[in-house]
């Protein structure tokens, strides 16, 4: 049973991990930029849900966060990202670094020591059937990350858009020359990851976890290692990647009392070796299809 | 004057000094088909790249002169625009998505067209003109072989509903059946309508082809004229050198 539990509750916070994930990826494919300020960007909406829903409701407070997270990602490419755009993937890559540090240091001042709620409706209700255990709150993230991931991966399989952002992702130039809109196809990249990463730091700080803390960004990050294990530019990819990030921590830390010699706090840990056996074995990750260092 | 497009001293630059094309002027009239032909690094990619506005993925511009298609100015904009008014561009070495199906290749060909109910219509005839692709529609493109490609990235192009077609030398790599091939489709697409600028290497089927054939030499046009006045004027045999020029054309079997 307690292996049961552990599957159920890392597979419910993989999809967490696989929504970010998609998002990094899916600004990755679009603008060939690893965003390092992921993490970031998703506190940054979370904490306007934080701050908002006593007022506006949670409802409203949602809607606001993922406004803001959209937006932010908006301003960075047409701020950062588009006059860089012939710079390499490096450039752009530490340009994140910098706006990711810039950002963490506001959203600490702002948010200091402080636990924040995003009052979510379900609090810490948990549902129990035959001895399996679930937060209502990893059952809501469940199903919209299920939805929303189901629902992007069709629009990129059968749409005329999807079609368009996975031509401008393999061969910007041709895209372009068929008729991508380029800008169009990088702001809409940038726009999809800052929705994606709110609604996931929204379920990433409620029950079971105590709530927005300044070290949620590291949570967040944990996409990275999700996106890369999977291969960058894939999103399937992102979500297996997510997947495994999320079992691995769930058992890492359910049989932590066996897993005593590997030390304290291997859990947060474990995705980061994950990730670097990944690639030792595979250098583009599960389903990339380039070696990473081409990109 | 009066051509669909016109080309008035164009210069094209890469980076600070390279200028692989010079004050070149051209104009290629509505339903001809013109032949640009000289050797390796005489411009022909180059000047195609500044007609689709895709220079700037290589570090290029259009430093002097405009291009115009019936009447405006084009030079500036992007590609994406370029393609809405009717410039479609086959790219050297084909660049079909290996990582889409051959219908989806198709189906993104038509990008330009916007929000449009008959995208289905366009490519089932697109599947009637290459009946090789309709067979492997779901196949993924990779896996297709050189002419097959580069069938695909002329239908793919045909999706956006061109005034205009340019093509990169579409034999390049083909084995000559496969060329005589490409040859009769651009033959077909030029007799629907279509105008066409083909540069081409291959001399023998640029003549066949063109109503008009150019004469490229370090970025600048070194002779014009009719397919058949070649001959006399020496120009082909001073390009390549001997033997060249006759070996293609026995190659290309038309
Ligand atoms: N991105 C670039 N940067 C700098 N120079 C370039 C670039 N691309 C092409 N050139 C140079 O511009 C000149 C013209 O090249 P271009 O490719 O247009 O010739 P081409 O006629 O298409 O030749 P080929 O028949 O070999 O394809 C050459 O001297 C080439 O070296
Ligand atoms: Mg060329």
């Amino acid at each position: 049973m307690r292996l049961a539990n552990l599957l159920v509750d890392g597979l419910s916070l993989g999809l967490i991990y696989a929504l970010i994930s998609i998002g990094f990826v899916v600004i990755f494919r679009g603008t060939k930029t690893p965003n390092f300020a992921h993490g970031s960007m998703l506190v940054l909406g979370t904490f306007v849900v934080a701050s908002l829903h006593s007022r506006l409701g949670f409802g409203g407070a949602l809607a606001a966060g993922i406004l803001v997270s959209a937006v932010s990602g908006l301003l960075v490419n047409r701020i950062a990202m588009l006059p860089t755009r012939d710079a390499g993937t490096d450039v752009r890559g530490i340009i994140t670094i910098g706006l990711n540090v810039i950002l963490t240091a506001e959203l600490t001042r702002r948010l200091g020591a402080n636990i924040m709620s995003t009052g979510a409706p379900w609090g810490d209700a948990t549902l129990s059937a035959g001895g399996l255990r679930l937060p209502v709150s990893r059952l809501c993230a469940l199903l919209v990350s299920v939805l929303i991931i189901g629902g992007f991966m069709l629009v990129n399989r059968y749409t005329m858009m999807g079609l368009s952002a996975r031509a401008t992702a393999e061969d910007p130039e041709i895209a372009s020359m068929v008729g991508a809109r380029l800008r169009r196809v990088s702001d809409s990249a940038w726009i999809l990851g800052g929705v994606f990463a709110a609604v996931a730091g929204v379920f990433l700080t409620t029950y079971p976890s105590a709530g927005l803390v300044v070290g949620t960004s590291e949570i967040a990050i944990l996409a990275f290692p999700a996106a890369v294990i999977g291969g960058l530019d894939s999103v399937g990819g992102a979500v297996a990647g997510g997947l495994l990030v999320g079992l691995s921590q769930s058992l890492v830390s359910g049989y932590h009392d066996r897993l005593d010699f590997l030390g304290h706090g291997f859990d947060t840990v474990a995705p980061w070796i994950l990730m670097v056996a990944v690639l030792l074995w595979r250098p583009h990750g599960l389903f990339g299809k380039r070696p990473l260092y081409r990109i | 004057m009066g051509g669909l497009l016109e080309l008035t001293d164009i210069t094209v630059r890469y980076g600070a000094d390279i200028h692989p094309v010079r004050d070149l002027t051209m104009s290629v009239q509505e339903g001809g088909t013109v032949a640009l032909v000289g050797s390796n690094g005489a411009g022909k990619t180059t000047l195609l790249r500044a007609l689709s506005g895709t220079l700037r993925f290589h570090r290029g511009t259009v430093s002097a002169g405009g291009v115009t298609l019936a009447g405006d100015r084009i030079d500036r904009l992007d590609p994406a625009e370029i393609v809405r008014r009717g410039i479609a561009h086959v790219p050297e070495g084909r660049r079909i998505f290996k990582e889409m199906t051959v219908e989806e290749n198709l189906l993104v060909g038509s990008l330009a067209l916007g929000a449009r109910k008959d995208r289905r219509t366009l490519l089932d005839e697109m599947l009637d003109l290459f009946p090789v692709l309709r067979k492997k529609r779901r196949t993924g493109a990779a896996l297709l072989s050189g002419g097959e490609q580069q069938m695909l990235a002329i239908g793919r192009s045909l999706m956006s509903r061109p005034r205009l077609l340019m093509l990169d030398e579409p034999s390049l790599g083909l084995a000559p059946t496969a060329i005589s091939m490409v040859g009769d489709v651009i033959a077909r697409i030029a007799e629907r309508g279509t105008t066409v600028l083909l540069a081409e290497q291959n001399i023998a089927l640029a003549r066949r082809l063109a109503t008009q054939v150019l004469v490229l030499r370090l970025g600048r046009v070194e002779w014009r004229g009719a397919p058949g006045e070649m001959d006399d004027s020496g120009v082909v045999r001073d390009l390549y050198l001997g033997g060249t020029g006759r070996e293609r054309e026995a190659e290309a079997g038309s």
